[in-house]
């Protein structure tokens, strides 16, 4: 990534941080996503998820002309998101969750396992969203932003689809509404690529 | 299709949001404009005076109307390849469906759900299959950029489990439409999704009033 996109992260995490400075900080025996602190961790544990996929899966060099190009700039704003997030919570004064280990398998065999792999993280990871609830202590600014990233998230869903020849109306378009995903289910479906302590689980955190 | 699940809860924003507190509160957010300007453009969708959260419901209602319409008229065009047909057919139908919801929505915000008004697309616009997709694609993220400029504006959390799973699939839609503008088409316009106010919508879409 270029050090002005880095910078540029850094800005468009802004917002975010100023959401979760208005926000108390997580109690040891709160519930799950009960504050910003825990949404924006386990915002971030889905972007680093998904950013290490698509860069393990661009270096495998699997696509050429317009996929590659498409799956290129996934990846690229994979790794903003990852950057705006990271940069809110250092921001706040909270530390950022450790990135866990990932292993995703035979994903980058193929064309289609990689498409393939990549359209179900990216439909998991938009129903986590929809799963999320409203954190009243984020500002409007921080609420934005945050639906600005998960729905870039839903058109690199659309379009991985698109490529993997899903099937259109419950693949493509996920039946034209979006169900939702509590956490548990997120976990449950994104385990099997996580090789290590992971925020999400509850074995790593956001420290406040 | 596109199911509410689990029956809608009533919506409301703020108490303090009256119609009157918005006209003045509006200037703040960048409104102001936008509230005048659609209860300046009498068409029988912006006539009545509803409480805030039935008019953003009925704005919302007209800009997915006028959606529904553009998909009917460029999906009635020879031009259309099948694949065209394939993908766009069912971005019609969840709009239809959409218009629907939000006409469930206003009236649960106790409005009234008002007539579309309607809408002109001139043979200049959509003449041939890119003008066409070019016209989809522009009003695609003129909703998404405008529903996310809304998002400040709502504070009920009961909106929210709402909002998010229509504004996820429109961002699906979009997409869509920008990858059959292969070349032409951006997927991705950006790394955070933009937004705009209420009253660049309106000025985005004021071309496409047509005289009922």
């Amino acid at each position: 990534m270029k050090r002005r996109d880095l910078l540029r992260g850094t800005i468009l995490g802004a917002p975010l941080a100023a959401g979760i400075l208005t926000a108390a900080p997580a109690a040891a025996q709160e519930p799950r996503l009960s504050t910003a602190w825990d949404l924006l961790d386990y915002a971030l544990g889905l972007k680093y998820i998904q950013a290490e996929f698509y860069r393990q899966g661009n270096a495998a060099a699997l696509l050429s002309g317009r996929e590659a190009d498409y799956l290129n700039q996934i990846g690229y704003h994979k790794q903003q998101h990852v950057a705006a997030l990271t940069s809110a919570i250092t921001a706040a004064g909270g530390s950022p969750p450790v990135a866990p280990g990932l292993d995703f398998g035979d994903s980058f065999a193929s064309r289609e396992s990689y498409l393939g792999t990549g359209a179900t993280i990216e439909d998991c990871v938009l129903s986590a969203y929809v799963g999320m609830p409203v954190a009243p202590t984020f500002n409007t600014g921080a609420a934005t932003e945050m639906s600005g990233i998960f729905s870039v998230d839903s058109r690199a869903a659309a379009v991985l689809n698109v490529l993997a020849g899903r099937p259109i109306e419950n693949g493509v378009y996920y039946g034209g509404t979006i169900a939702a995903r509590d956490q548990g289910e997120v976990v449950a479906a994104l385990q099997p690529y996580v090789t290590g302590p992971w925020s999400m689980a509850g074995t790593a955190g956001v420290t406040s | 299709m596109v199911r509410a699940a689990g029956g809608i809860p009533r919506i409301v924003f703020r108490r303090e949001l009256d119609r009157r507190s918005v006209l003045r509160g509006a200037a703040a957010l960048g409104l102001a404009g936008a509230v005048a300007g659609a209860y300046r453009w009498r068409t029988e969708a912006w006539a009545q005076e509803p409480d805030t959260t039935a008019d953003l419901m009925n704005f919302a209602r007209t800009v997915e109307g006028l959606l529904c319409k553009a998909y009917e008229y460029a999906l009635e065009k020879e031009y259309m390849t099948p694949r065209d047909d394939e993908l766009l057919r069912p971005i019609m139908e969840h709009e239809v469906a959409y218009v629907e919801l939000f006409a469930q929505l206003v009236e649960q915000a106790g409005g009234r759900a008002v007539e579309l008004p309607a809408y002109n697309f001139t043979e200049a616009e959509m003449d041939d299959r890119m003008s066409c997709l070019r016209t989809l694609s522009s009003l695609e993220e003129l909703s998404i950029k405008g529903w996310h400029g809304q998002i400040p504006t709502a504070r009920d959390p009961r909106l929210v489990p709402q909002a998010r799973p229509i504004v996820m699939a429109k961002a699906r839609h979009a997409a869509v439409v920008a990858m059959l503008l292969e070349d032409e088409g951006t997927p991705f316009p950006a790394a955070i999704e933009q937004s705009i106010t209420l009253e660049e919508v309106l000025d985005g879409i004021s071309q496409y009033r047509g005289t009922a």
